[in-house]
């Protein structure tokens, strides 16, 4: 589809009597949309249309329902996914920074307790 | 005494909308800081007059050293949306050996979009701010499901 638009573009400039010489291309067929691939991962149990109760907090709210599942973002899908350690160079660099995270929330908590007395 | 510039204080406070005033929660915590709860809970119901009554709201008040005080509402709790959303009243005693509760991807969706008209979350993403959702979830002992 981008590719009709770009060769719709070139050729309205053409139309404004530009000077240049436009290359001439037939454009192919926009390759398909990935509306139909990539989804096979993806079966959400929770049905178009169901009403998502609780989020709706507001008084006099619309009932938040469920949309299809192509209308939601597909980094959703991958959120259950434990994420994949990229090739380390270092091993134990993910248990560094744990223990760091650790050290320094313990650190931080220890500080807010001594403050509260 | 000299009179000392005092730093502001600031308190945390999680007041269900509409229903501010009662003494326990309210009360003692302002009142300790000299500052006049009726006051404060007028303002506080009108500034939840929007939201359904009920819902804990987390506050944050902050008392100036002359008494007057300011304070910011935030959205309301994710563990709280998360126990709604499941249907439960209570997170689990024993989160991580069996679930109480399941709740799908798409109210996850959802909830890290009200979230994410926060104050404090704004600048993550929508991404980011959906995974710390499922972490309380898993903290909950709730499922997520796709």
């Amino acid at each position: 589809m981008n590719a009709l638009r770009r060769s719709s573009a070139l050729f309205s400039s053409f139309s404004s009597s530009s000077r240049q010489c436009a290359p001439r291309f037939y454009s192919a067929k926009a390759p398909e949309s990935n509306a139909t691939s990539g989804t096979a991962s993806v079966a959400s149990s929770c049905p178009e249309n169901t009403i998502l109760t609780g989020i709706a907090y507001l008084k006099n709210q619309t009932p938040v329902v469920a949309l299809p599942d192509a209308e939601y973002p597909p980094w959703l899908w991958t959120l259950l996914t434990p994420k994949q350690p990229s090739a380390d160079a270092e091993a134990g660099k993910r248990e560094n920074h744990k223990k760091l995270r650790k050290d320094n929330r313990e650190r931080i908590k220890m500080s807010n307790f001594m403050k509260s007395q | 005494m000299a009179a000392k510039a005092l730093k502001p204080q600031f308190v945390r406070l999680l007041v269900p909308a509409g229903k501010a005033a009662p003494t326990p929660p309210v009360g003692p915590a302002l009142g300790a800081r000299g500052v006049k709860s009726m006051d404060f809970c007028k303002e506080f119901n009108a500034r939840t007059a929007h939201v359904a009554v009920g819902v804990p709201i987390p506050t944050v008040i902050t008392i100036q050293p002359d008494r007057t005080f300011t304070f910011v509402t935030k959205t309301p709790p994710t563990a709280y949306f998360l126990k709604q959303a499941a249907g439960v009243e209570k997170g689990s005693g024993k989160p991580g050996s069996e679930p109480i509760g399941t709740v799908t991807l798409k109210h996850i969706y959802e909830i890290a979009k009200i979230k994410a008209t926060d104050e404090h979350l704004k600048h993550l993403r929508l991404e980011s701010i959906a995974s710390t959702v499922v972490g309380t979830a898993r903290t909950l002992g709730i499922k997520v499901v796709p």
